[in-house]
Formats: C-alpha cells, structure tokens, sequence
C-alpha cells in the first residue's frame, strides 16, 4: 500500500511535469517493449507527437501498423526534436510502454534510428525510463 | 520676486514628487520575461483547498471519477482557466504591454490574459475561464485580482469546484533576478471555510520563446460516452 502510494505521488508528479495530456492510465508503465520497422507517417501535433510504423511479423509474411504516442510538440522541441526529425521510410527501433488493451501502440519512451542515433527524450519519458523498466 | 520664490518652491517641489515616482517606477521589478513553473521546487507544494461540507462531497465525486478514468481535465482538452493556468506546464510570457496593461500569453492551450493596470472591474461582466483581471502596486509586489471566472474552471485537476462568488488574488514578486514568486488567495465564501493560500515559484527562461500548445490540433484520444478516453489507431483525418 505504501509503495503504491509512492507510486502514484511519483506518477502525479509525472503528470504535472510534462505536457502529459492525459492520465497513463491506458498504458502498461511496469513494461517497455522493442519495436522494430519502418516510418510510415510522422504527425508533428498537439496535443500529441505521433508515429505510424509498419512493423513486419515475425514470420515476415505480413506487417501490423503501430502507432505510438509520443509527448506533445514543445516537450519534444526542448530536447532537440523537429518536424521532420522523422520521415516514412526510415527504418527505426522504437521502444515503448504498451496499450493495456493489447492493442498495436503504446507510449513512446525512446527512437533509435538506423544509424544508432537516438533522438532526445524529455523529463517525463527520462523518469518513466529510471524507474527500473526493462526491455524483456 | 515673493511669487517668483513662491515659484520656484512649487517647481522644486514637483521636481523632486516626480523624482520620488520615478525611483519607484525605477525600482519595480522586472516581471517582463518567459516563466515556467519549478514543478520540483519545495515551496511548490500543493495545499488542500479548505472546502465546505457541501462543497467538499462535489469535489470528492469528481475525485471519484478521475479514479474511475471517466473525467480527464487535460484529455478533454479543458481550458484550465484562472487559477490552475498557474499551476500547470507550459512557459508563460508577461509583456508590459499595451500602454496600462499587462498581457500574458500561455503556451498552454494557447491562452491569453489581459491585465488593466490600475483599473475597475466592471459593474456588469460576464464570466469567462480566464475572468477579468485587474492589477495595481503595492510596494514591490504587483497584486492581480481576478474575478467573473467560469462556471467551467476547475480550481485543480482533480476537477475541484468552486461557486459563483470566486476571486483569486496573485501577488507577483521576486525572490531574485530569476526567480517569480506569485502568492495566491482564492476567496470563495459559497465554496470555502477560508481562503485557500498557497504559492508557486517559477523559473526565468532564457533563449526559450513560448512554443504553442493547442490541445485540439490532432484529437487523437476520443472522449467515450462515459468520459474515457479512446486510442485512435489511425489518424482520424488525412
């Protein structure tokens, strides 16, 4: 109980140190996954940033389109994002905390790109990253 | 030659009135500038709103529905309104501007207050989520009184109610050259037991011009039936 009230005091700072737009309640924040593909769009937007991804399958026959919510624009901007810091047909990794619901896409905690740049995270993606979640 | 004197003393007189003005003018300090709140700050920190017994079940309903996922201030892309614009993330600059106001423009959801210097609230108004603001000078603090506040502002973001006779008082000073304190009083007989004071501090940003937040661009988290929010795969338009 104690730790979950920790817990939520630390998300309630989350919540107001960040253009957090909504409550994390939809997202899995004890698990961050890998997601590998390519760019399809990139929406430079209020009140969030987001990436649509063409994700092949595993057996590759196939591909399932992500999309992932990033923060919102000047979140992004103070940590050295543009509007065309993503393009479709970049190939990059993206990690991210996933839909409780199971569903493709998730709150975007890191991009990597091809060439192993990583873009700029923000505070509250930096804390959510700190607080011991791993990529399984 | 008496009146001459007589003169004289008058125009020293005014000479020195208008030189004691200008010191004080000189002296003011220098609110102009790109703020943001320390979130981290411990005079930052957050007081209970001293709700009455009618007012306080409202507040704890709302609480419930927060908790519930079914009212979301910020994904419904509610306007915060004065006081919680305060209260929340996102640069705000003051401008010394127009001549006898102040402006102040918030990155968040793009609001815009204007602030009539040594002005009246007027006898009619009516009301608006940022209300009507006036300010005068005491000493080195500059005193914002905002009334005719919305029906539609919530005092925090668990979506606590206020009633019809709302005032919030800001009292901007500096605790130095790159710090703004503002003390806040929100009056709220119908509401309250007492005012609720608390203060927050901000940070002069530099080189950090305001960058827009406008909730609405790409509603990509619809508001459902029972106030929750969705997740759009797609992008709801081209």
């Amino acid at each position: 109980m104690k730790i979950r009230s920790a817990l939520l005091v630390l998300m309630a700072s989350w919540m107001t140190a960040a253009y957090a737009h909504h409550s994390f309640a939809m997202f899995d924040l004890t698990r961050k996954v890998a997601v590998k593909g390519t760019v399809t769009r990139f929406e430079w937007s209020n009140p969030h940033v987001w990436i649509q991804l063409n994700v092949p399958n595993a057996s590759g026959s196939g591909a399932v389109e992500w999309a992932v919510e990033a923060p919102a624009i000047a979140g992004l901007a103070r940590v050295g994002w543009h509007s065309d810091s993503l393009k479709p047909g970049d190939a990059i990794t993206v990690y991210l905390h996933p839909l409780k619901n199971g569903g493709p896409g998730g709150a975007l905690a890191d991009v990597v790109l091809a060439d192993g740049t990583k873009l700029g995270q923000t505070g509250i993606q930096k804390e959510r990253d700190q607080s011991g979640v791993k990529v399984p | 030659m008496r009146g001459l004197r007589w003169h004289a003393a008058l125009l020293l007189a005014l000479v020195s009135l208008a030189g004691v003005v200008d010191a004080a003018t000189a002296t003011r300090p220098h609110f102009t500038g790109v703020w943001s709140k320390k979130f981290r700050d411990p005079a930052n920190v957050a007081v209970p709103i001293p709700y009455n017994a009618e007012y306080l079940a409202r507040y704890q309903r709302n609480i419930k529905l927060v908790e519930e996922g079914k009212l979301d201030l910020g994904g419904q892309c509610l306007p915060p309104g004065v006081p919680r614009l305060l209260d929340i993330i996102g640069q705000f600059e003051i401008l010394d501007s127009p001549p006898g106001r102040l402006t102040i423009l918030h990155e968040y959801e793009t609001q815009v207050r204007r602030v009539f210097l040594d002005a009246r609230h007027p006898e009619k108004t009516s009301r608006a989520v940022n209300g009507h603001s006036i300010a005068r000078w005491e000493g080195n603090q500059l005193v914002i009184d905002t009334v005719a506040i919305s029906d539609f502002v919530f005092l925090d973001g668990n979506a606590g109610p206020h009633g019809k006779s709302l005032r919030v008082i800001e009292r901007l000073s500096l605790v130095d050259p790159e710090t703004l304190k503002i003390e806040f009083t929100v009056e709220d007989p119908d509401a309250l037991t007492q005012p609720w004071r608390y203060t927050r501090v901000y940070q002069r940003q530099k080189d950090s011009p305001l960058i827009d937040y406008e909730c609405n661009e790409n509603p990509r988290n619809p508001v459902n039936s029972d106030g929750s929010l969705g997740y759009s795969f797609k992008p709801p338009f081209e």
